[in-house]
Formats: structure tokens, sequence, C-alpha cells
């Protein structure tokens, strides 16, 4: 069973001609890829086109991808490029982003989940989007994709101090954006 | 209490300072509740950040490898410039339309004939390219359109570069449109006609025009045939494929190694091989100086990519081939580009 293989196998496969393969790859990655990029972009209809094309050329060039090495970095890292490239583009920025993103509850624990409410999620949303486009790439490359600053630099053709300062500022922003939740939480956590 | 470190915080939290640093914001970490409170906060960011839903519409994930499937062909359709098209196009025309008159149009009613005719210019046929009129999406859209109309194939079996050039041009799609396409045999004729093995060097063929890329989008609803062919193509990128093309047109060649990037030592180690064996086959090309200066700053590519001595010396050795050789018109571009190279030694 193909859903069984490893992924160096399936990759072995796509590289030979398989299409079956390279289908269970995408569906592998799919929900990562199309993670990396909305995260960046914003845009849903932008995110589906960033993640199609991002299969797309790693399907072009998987006979110089080392199958050893892991494909997900590889396919996201195309996907943060083109999402970047997208964003950093003229029509990119004439676009309005659209307004509050869906409002799930997640089940990932944090520190600030039990005080974080919709709000606060909502502000940290806004905040996010408001955010210069490459400062949010650097934010998302870094927190959702965890790339070092020398990968973030090379993903971006940027220099390590760019990486460090626009990381910085998009912190900074944020923080200051939830900093009455970020309180509140302070307090929750202090009271006994 | 040393200076306050806000501003080695949020490195300080990847990871990402010296060891020295380190020690001097952990040292003062512990004596400064304000930066201790600061950290944490940024640390509460990033989780925070990494907690947020994220959600896709409904369905979205299962129809995704589907539409993928549809895109990759046209995707490598767009790889041609709309020059290269048009100029491609009117070559493929001038070739096929006498042969399109006797084989294709004749049994197709009068006024089809007109039609045909008339939209097969290149100009038309560029116009009316969903690659270049559109985004992608609309063109994944086009190339899956339900009520596109299957395309016909040629009724008469023709040799199998003319069959694939038609299938390429607007001729063949206006013909599909026409009563001949009805005929249930025909998809499979079309299928027949364009040949397993087709030259793709990277980009597609030059004569890929909006009715190519209908024809491919319909051929897929079919069966999976011409994806893979393509995926094959893909696989079998290289050398050997280029010359293949160039054999089989000197214009296909020369326009497919033009738009072709080497993005990796590999690739351009195999784009100046490319290149060499154009100026090697079509040596008495216009173009066979420009694919041997190409070939030369492939080389230093591959050289600057890989830093291999090998890389070096073959680009050092090309170069000053080059530029020994009688008939080197663009001697001053071989030099500057032998002057970037390290010294040799003497």
């Amino acid at each position: 069973m193909e859903d069984a293989e490893s992924e160096t196998g399936l990759l072995e496969k796509a590289r030979g001609g398989s299409l079956p393969a390279f289908e269970e790859i995408v569906r592998r990655y799919q929900r990562r890829v199309y993670a990396t990029a909305y995260r960046i972009v914003r845009r849903h209809e932008v995110a589906d086109d960033v993640a199609q094309e991002a299969f797309i050329r790693a399907h072009r060039s998987l006979d110089r991808f080392d199958a050893a090495r892991p494909f997900g970095p590889w396919i996201c890292r195309i996907a943060a490029n083109l999402a970047v490239n997208h964003v950093r583009s003229p029509a990119a920025r004439e676009e309005a982003l659209p307004d509050g993103h869906a409002e799930t509850p997640s089940a990932a624990a944090s520190p600030l989940q039990g005080v974080l409410d919709s709000e606060a999620r909502a502000m940290l949303e806004r905040a996010l989007q408001d955010l210069p486009a490459e400062q949010r790439a650097v934010f998302c490359l870094r927190v959702f994709e965890e790339l070092s600053y020398r990968e973030i630099a090379d993903v971006l053709a940027i220099s390590i101090g760019t990486v460090m300062s626009r990381l910085s500022r998009a912190r900074e922003k944020l923080r200051e954006a939830l900093a009455p939740y970020l309180a509140a939480a302070r307090r929750a956590g202090s009271e006994p | 209490m040393s200076a306050h470190v806000e501003d080695r915080l949020s490195p300080y939290l990847d990871g990402e300072l010296s060891a020295g640093e380190r020690d001097r914001v952990e040292s003062h970490l512990r004596g400064c509740p304000a930066c201790a409170r600061h950290l944490e906060e940024l640390r509460a960011v990033d989780a925070a950040a990494r907690a947020l839903p994220l959600e896709a519409p409904a369905g979205y994930f299962g129809s995704f490898s589907g539409r993928l499937r549809e895109r990759l062909p046209q995707r490598r359709a767009r790889r041609w410039p709309a020059w290269a098209l048009a100029a491609a196009a009117g070559l493929a025309l001038a070739v096929l339309v006498p042969l399109s008159a006797r084989r294709v149009v004749s049994p197709v009613p009068e006024a089809v004939k007109t039609d045909a005719l008339r939209s097969s210019t290149p100009t038309t046929l560029v116009a009316a390219s969903p690659a270049f009129a559109e985004p992608p999406r609309v063109r994944a859209k086009t190339a899956a359109e339900p009520g596109a109309a299957p395309p016909a194939g040629v009724a008469t079996p023709v040799p199998m570069m003319a069959s694939r050039e038609q299938l390429k041009s607007g001729l063949y799609a206006q013909k599909r449109s026409g009563p001949s396409a009805q005929e249930p045999s025909s998809q499979a004729a079309a299928n027949q006609a364009a040949p397993p093995a087709a030259p793709a060097a990277g980009p597609a063929p030059a004569s890929v025009s909006g009715a190519a890329e209908r024809l491919e989008g319909a051929e897929e609803k079919n069966k999976e045939g011409p994806l893979r062919k393509i995926q094959r193509d893909e696989a079998s990128r290289g050398v050997r494929t280029d010359a293949q093309l160039m054999r089989a047109d000197e214009d296909v060649g020369y326009q497919s190694l033009l738009v072709r990037q080497a993005g990796s030592v590999d690739e351009a180690r195999r784009l100046a091989d490319a290149w060499k064996t154009f100026a090697e086959t079509h040596p008495a090309s216009p173009r066979a100086d420009e694919a041997r200066v190409r070939a030369i700053e492939a080389r230093g590519l591959a050289w600057r990519l890989s830093h291999d001595p090998a890389d070096l010396d073959r680009v050092r050795q090309s170069a000053r081939a080059y530029l020994a050789s009688s008939r080197a018109p663009q001697r001053e571009r071989v030099r500057a580009l032998l002057e970037t190279l390290p010294a040799s030694e003497p």
C-alpha cells in the first residue's frame, strides 16, 4: 500500500514518473503548504494558487531534489518564496486584506489560551494582517516554519541582520497589540 | 544593573545570539523583572500566533490534488514567452497551412474553413491563449470547462511531427467545431496523433497555443496519459532531450534554451552542455556564436555555484578556446567573463 510507504520511496517513484506517488506526497503536505502560504498572504484564493504552484514547481524539480532529505521543509520554502514574492508585488500591495479570520477554537495549548478569548484572537489576527508584508513573512518563517535566521535570510534574499531587525519589530508590534490581553493573562496567572 | 536588553530578546528567544551575548542577556534577566516579563510576553505572542486556527473552505483539501493535476500541463506551456509563441506559431502555420488546407480543412464546410483560417493567424493564437491572457486560476478553469467540446482527431493519418503541430495549432481547434468533431473515433485519433515521447526539454514546444491548452485539458478528462507523459518528460530533462529537440527544429531548440534557467550546479552544467551541443549541431547557424558564448557563461555559473576546480578549469578552457578562434565576434563579452574568474596559476 502506498499509504504506508516511506517518503523516500514515494519520492523515488514520483521521480521515476509515478503520478500516484506524487499525489500521495501532495496529500501528505497539502495542509502544511497551504498553511505556510496562507499565513503570509492572508487570502485563501492567493494561498491556494501559491500552494498549487509550489507543488507544480516541486514536481518539475524532482529530478534535482535529494530524496534522502525531508520533502516538507523544501516544499514549504518554495511556498514561502512564492508567497513572499506575491506580497512584494505591486498588485498585492493594493489588495485589501479580508476581514477577520475564522474563529474556530484551537486545541493547541498556550500560556494564553485560558485568557486569550475570541476577541484577543481577532486582535492578533488583525495585528498580523497589519504587519508590513516583509515583517510578516519573516515572522511566519520563524514562528511557524521554525527556520533559522540563516535559512530565512536565504529564502528572502536578505541579510541576517535584516531578519533579526524585522523579526524584532514584528514581535514588538504584536506584543503591543496584545498588551491588554497579556496583562490580563498575567493577572489571572498571579491570582491564587 | 546592566542596560536593558529588550532589543536582544527576540534573537535570544530564537537561540540566535552568540554565547557571549546570551550570557549577558541571561545575567541581566536574572536581575531585571521588567525585561524578564518582556521576554515572557514575546514568548506568549509566538505561542498565541501558533495557536491561531487556520481554516480552509469545506472540501478544499479533498479536491486539492485533483485541481493540481489539471494545472500541471498548463504550467509547462506557460514557460514560453509570448514572443516565442507568436514566432513559433507563425513558423508552424507557414508549414501547416498548405498541409491543413488539403488534409484538414477541405472536408469541412466552407463557413468553418473560413473561420479556421481567419482564427489561425499568429496574432489570434497568442491573443486567444489563456496562458497569456488570464491568470493561472482562470486558465485551469478554462481547460476544464464543462461545456468545451472534446477535440476532434485528424481524419487521415499524417506524419507525427505534422500531427503534433496541427494539434497545437488553431487550425486544429477550429476543426473540432466542425461536423467531423462528432466522429466517435476522433478523440482516439487525437490521442494517437500526439507522440508519446514529445520533445520537452523543460519548456513546451513553441507552437503551444490556447487551443493546445484546451486540447490537453480535454485529454486529461479522459485519462491521465498526457500528465504521465509530461512527468516522464520533466524527469528526463537533460542534454539528450535538448539534442532531440534541436535536431527536430533549430528554432524550438534555441528558444527552449533561451528560456531555461539554471538554479543548481547540475542544471548549470547541463545547460552549458546543451548550449555547446546546440553550437556543434548547428555550426552554420547565425545563433551558433551566441550558443558558444552562452555555454561558456553557463559553465561560469556552474563554477560560481559549485566552486569546483574542475568547473573552473572547464570555463577557462572554453573561454580561451573561444578567444583563440578566428571567428569570435563576442570576444569582449568572453574576456569580461574571464576577468571575473580567479587568477589562474602561471
